[in-house]
């Protein structure tokens, strides 16, 4: 993934420490105190079970003579107002670093080298000499190093450039440059590699994209992908849950992506049909109204059926995953995976509105829908999985008919549910 | 191979004084900016060296990477080829612009390479590699790409290093003062085992189990008294290995073998540094040479005091944010009170991308924070921008930044008041017992999760210990950090300024203190305690406990001589902290800086023989205060980077924003001061 000629250019410390600030929570940012409940507790268990060994992740060593078994992690997080726990059996560290190294010398991959400490970590895991509490939900699949690539090669193919440029108000605010080379990223560029490749901008976004388009194409390598937008809506979009907010914010202008390529188009576009539809059913009091092109969208997905898609590939949607991430922190649970949507509660709410609600889902499909991001309708526009290539994240067999019914967005879950 | 030998110079050549370069009769502080050249393009030198003197730096700092000058083919490429690897060019043009240089040659360079700068064939030549207890590679997961670390003993690595030193010295030997610029060299680089640096990881490469045997064998003379010394059955020398974990109900023998292994490590990575320098002495001559303790120095492998013994300066290097400021100060604290020349060979401003990101206040704060807890030099890292990396004062076409003017305020100030010459007055030792770090890094339980990580997360080298005792009567691993926590806050209530001294430490260093304060517990290492008693018979109070040891380093009993250096110990208990300091204090009139309020705030003082030179305020909460600050007599306090002016004949209000340290020239209104003791020793009556 990482070339060893890697470069990384073309930032201070503002605009680094910009770019950073764009995927932390902002209850993180605002915090100065870090003594808090986003620590960890750690225990290291002896090999009766006891704890021979326990601390808080930036506090330092705490007291576990209450602690007999793994019962007990949750109660010691909670004694010392920390919302996560790790236990490790004695020699688990050691084990992980023995079992993973073959595999992480093996390859010349950075991904992969990380995947292989994963993929012991995650052995270990089920294994029971790791544990984790709250016991993680809906975990996020390892993909192989190869689909990682893969997903890679639609996003950004080799010998081609990125570009996200945020502006606040004139000011070039931040920007990222990208180039993947004999494939594996090469340059990691900033806005000072921007501004020093495009020269003056005038300010307004909505026409200094095509200059820098230009800029970098020509001087650095063909852009896939451009993003130009304000900063503060950028950031918005990044913790958006309504379906449609990209659709809009393009049609508006709020943002230009240029080049767009195909699998932003499609995303887009299926972005924008969701946000009908679902505000359709809103408006006409549930009559699906657009259920009728339900065989269309099908009959255009399968003519499109050659664009995969990055969610496919992954077994999960990066995007949303982030998207989720933020606003679990800045909501404060501190969860990063929502909760289910309870089917018999008939006040629950989904807590993420991307999820289709309760009373829209045939029970039938409640668990399936609530243990699989692809049963989401998604605002992500990269997320355009075909349904022969989904995952299903609980080993579910796929069964692509109903799969590519729930996925294509909640128009068939809604009319199902309402008729 | 050797080197052509210098020009003449007249017999003359760099020395290190007490605060300084010594060249010929100019003394030369250690002030200097990092600039790659290897990563700029040689039409920007010029520009980045006149950036560094506009600074007010006279000196540069260059790394020299071994894995960018050796060709695939094993040749060198010193410019050769490509004129960016002109490393003679570069120190020629730094040599003409009046510029002094500060060489680092590695090996090991980090600086964010690949492969921390060795060559490919070098990190995956097995022989090289260090070795896990199951013969396994140690792979580092530095990005872009995870590496198997080298080995501190191996035969084979150190041929390489020495025929690499030769090729650079063929560039750097005739470029040494006056000849050139060069004036000082660093040995290797954060030696702490790659950061593979934990307990239990390093290492069972062949040659290192060689020198391991040898090293018991030393210690143990015979297989038998090692076998009972450790618990263990080996039928000869050649079978002993290393422990593989300290079992939560480790037995005296056993914890023995774990304690051994700690203090082999410590001498493994001294040793390797001092082949390393002996090397670069062969190759250069009796350069001053440099060494750089990583963050998270309480958990590394080794003291800053024992590397302090292998080269000329031994410092630390310098990446936190300025809500850190505890840490920074702690660390400096450490490093004025245990190496000669309280240095920084790294003074971070910026960062790497993949560190946490650090704005530009986090460096100037921090630098500043150093700089008031006793740091006498400093090296700003980078002073010039360059690939993987973002922050430097100027960007990698030398072009300034806007928080380059505050960096040449402060760099101004030091200048100005001969800062490296000044000196803080401090009375107070709390000493630090390396037998009982090496029992902490021993019980440790996080395998690769080193104890210097979780120290440089907040938490502590010994948060992973086992909290079991051991046999003793409480787990000392544990307990004897938080003895010299607990005195150091009453000192910090107090306002007695204090250092921290570790126990490995040249004597030389207790000369200025008064009090010596040091945890002892069941089992103490005798130079120790020889050190206490030595202490005390020159006039210096020592106060220890809790308890009287009766075992030495290696949990055996302590011979009558050692037993004789206990006579007279005064014992207590940390939660007597405050008290014992509040009596000390009273007692012994203990100097105590400058008094300010709130509590939130404190006040160094750095003084030459006319009286204070220096203020520092350091605020280490989150709101900005008005701090209140008594003046032992009329003065002004000009601020280094605003040029505000504080006047006041016995106080002054000046505020401070969280996080923050401001540095304060003292002039005073009065006329020259006449006294008997400076006025910072007088202890002022609370407010």
């Amino acid at each position: 993934m990482l070339s060893t000629n890697l470069r990384v250019t073309g930032f201070d410390a503002v605009t680094w420490g910009r770019f950073i600030s764009l995927f932390e929570s902002r209850r993180r940012r605002a915090r100065d105190d870090h003594r808090n409940s986003y620590g960890v507790v750690v225990v290291v268990e002896d090999p009766n079970g006891g704890a021979c060994a326990a601390f808080i992740g930036d506090r330092g060593p705490i007291a576990c003579d209450q602690y007999k078994s793994r019962e007990d992690l949750a109660a010691l997080c909670a004694e010392h107002g920390v919302r996560r726990g790790i236990a490790l059996k004695l020699g688990t560290i050691e084990e992980l670093t023995e079992r993973a190294t073959p595999q992480m010398l093996r390859t010349d991959d950075y991904a992969g080298q990380w995947l292989a400490l994963l993929t012991a970590a995650r052995e270990l895991e089920r294994e029971g000499a790791l544990y984790f509490w709250p016991e993680p939900r809906n975990v996020v699949p390892l993909p192989t190093p190869q689909l990682v690539t893969r997903a890679l090669d639609v996003v950004l193919p080799d010998e081609h450039s990125f570009v996200a440029a945020l502006w606040e108000d004139a000011e070039l605010w931040t920007a990222l440059v990208l180039r993947r080379r004999g494939g594996q990223f090469d340059l990691i560029g900033g806005p000072e590699l921007v501004l020093d490749t495009v020269g003056p901008l005038s300010g307004d976004f909505r026409r200094d994209h095509r200059a820098v388009s230009r800029a970098i194409s020509t001087s650095i390598a063909p852009l896939q992908l451009g993003i130009y937008t304000q900063r503060r809506r950028f950031e918005r979009l990044l913790r958006e849950a309504e379906p449609g907010a990209w659709a809009k914010a393009v049609a508006l202008r709020e943002i230009i992506i240029d080049p767009s390529p195909a699998y932003v188009n499609i995303a887009v576009g299926a972005d924008a049909l969701r946000a009908t539809a679902r505000r359709t059913g809103e408006l006409l009091g549930g009559i699906d109204f657009l259920s009728f092109l339900e065989p269309w969208t099908r009959y255009a997905r399968e003519q499109i059926s050659h664009v995969t898609s990055v969610s496919g590939m992954l077994g999960f949607n990066p995007l949303q995953v982030l998207a989720r991430r933020l606003r679990a922190n800045e909501d404060g649970t501190g969860e990063t995976i929502l909760p289910p949507s309870d089917p018999d509660d008939p006040d629950a709410e989904a807590s993420d509105s991307i999820i289709p609600q309760p009373a829209a889902i045939p029970r039938e499909r409640t668990v399936a829908n609530s243990a699989s991001y692809e049963d989401d309708t998604s605002e992500d526009p990269l997320d355009e999985a075909p349904p022969e290539q989904r995952n299903a994240l609980n080993d579910e067999p796929t069964d692509d008919h109903e799969a590519a019914g729930m996925h294509d967005n909640s128009l068939s879950n809604q009319s199902a549910s309402r008729r | 191979m050797r080197a052509a030998a210098p020009r003449s110079g007249g017999g003359q050549s760099p020395k290190l004084g007490a605060r300084a370069l010594q060249l010929g009769a100019q003394q030369v502080p250690l002030y200097s900016g990092a600039v790659h050249y290897f990563r700029l393009k040689p039409s920007t030198w010029r520009a980045a060296l006149e950036a560094l003197r506009s600074l007010g730096l006279n000196m540069v700092e260059t790394y020299v990477p071994w894995g960018v000058h050796e060709l695939r083919d094993g040749s060198y490429d010193f410019g050769q080829y490509d004129p960016q690897k002109d490393l003679g060019a570069f120190l020629d043009l730094a040599h003409a612009l009046g510029m002094y240089a500060f060489v680092r040659p590695g090996p090991n360079i980090n600086a964010e390479l690949t492969y921390f700068g060795l060559p490919r064939r070098v990190v995956f030549d097995e022989a090289c590699q260090a070795r896990s207890a199951r013969g396994q590679p140690l792979p580092f997961i530095a990005p872009p790409r995870m590496f198997p670390v080298p080995s501190f003993a191996s035969e084979r690595f150190f041929q390489e290093v020495e025929r690499w030193y030769a090729e650079t010295a063929k560039v750097l030997s005739t470029r040494i003062w006056p000849n050139g610029p060069v004036v000082m060299v660093q040995v290797d680089n954060e030696a702490a085992f790659y950061f593979r640096d934990a307990p239990y990881d390093h290492d069972h490469h062949p040659d290192a189990l060689a020198k391991y045997r040898a090293f018991l064998q030393v210690r143990y003379d015979e297989i038998s008294v090692l076998n009972s010394a450790h618990g263990t059955e080996y039928a000869g020398w050649e079978g002993a290995l290393p422990a593989t974990r300290c079992p939560p109900d480790a037995s005296h023998p056993v914890l023995r073998r774990s304690l051994d292994l700690m203090e082999f490590q410590s001498e493994l990575l001294a040793g390797a540094l001092d082949r390393l320098r002996g090397m670069l002495h062969d190759q250069l001559g009796p350069l001053p040479t440099v060494h750089n303790s990583p963050m998270g120095e309480s958990g590394l492998p080794t003291s800053l005091a024992r590397l302090d013994q292998v080269v000329d300066v031994n410092g630390l290097d310098y990446y936190h944010r300025r809500s850190d400021m505890s840490a920074v100060k702690a660390r400096t604290l450490r490093l004025a009170g245990s190496t000669r020349l309280p240095y920084a060979p790294e003074m971070g401003v910026g960062a790497p991308p993949w560190f946490a990101a650090r704005t530009d206040a986090d460096g100037l704060h921090t630098l500043l924070c150093a700089c008031a807890y006793g740091l006498r030099g400093l090296n700003l890292y980078m002073a010039v921008d360059r690939d993987r990396w973002y922050g430097a004062p100027f960007d990698e076409l030398a072009r300034e930044r806007p928080h380059a003017e505050d960096l040449r305020r402060v760099v101004r100030a030091l200048h100005r008041t001969h800062f490296h010459a000044l000196k803080r007055r401090v009375e107070v030792g709390i000493m630090l017992p390396t037998e009982y770090a090496r029992l902490s890094r021993a019980t440790h339980t996080l395998g690769a999760f080193s104890p210097s990580l979780l120290a440089l997360a907040g938490a502590g080298a010994d948060a992973a210990c086992l909290r079991t005792e051991l046999g003793f009567q409480q787990p000392i691993q544990l307990a004897w950090s938080q003895f010299v926590m607990q005195f150091a806050d009453a000192l910090d209530q107090a306002r007695v300024p204090y250092v921290f001294v570790e126990s490995d430490a040249s004597k030389t260093l207790l000369e200025d203190l008064r009090v010596l304060i040091t945890p002892t517990f069941e089992f103490a290492d005798p130079k120790r305690l020889h050190l206490m008693a030595y202490f005390k018979e020159r006039g210096g109070r020592v106060l220890a406990g809790p308890h009287t040891p009766s075992l030495d380093a290696q949990l055996q009993p302590l011979s009558a001589a050692e037993t004789r250096a206990l006579e007279g110990l005064q014992l207590c208990a940390a939660d007597q902290a405050p008290q014992l300091v509040a009596a000390l204090i009273d007692e012994l009139d203990l100097a105590t800086p400058f008094v300010v309020e709130p509590e939130s705030v404190e006040a160094t003082v750095h003084e030459d023989h006319s009286g204070p030179r220096v203020v520092f305020l350091v605020h280490t909460h989150a709101r900005e205060v008005e701090a209140e600050l008594r003046l032992p007599e009329p003065m002004v306090l000009v601020d280094a980077l605003t040029g505000e002016r504080y006047e006041g004949t016995d106080q002054v209000a000046i505020p401070i924003s969280g996080h923050a340290c401001r540095m304060f020239v003292c002039e005073r209104t009065s006329g020259a001061m006449s006294r008997s003791r400076p006025p910072s020793a007088r202890r002022s009556p609370p407010c």
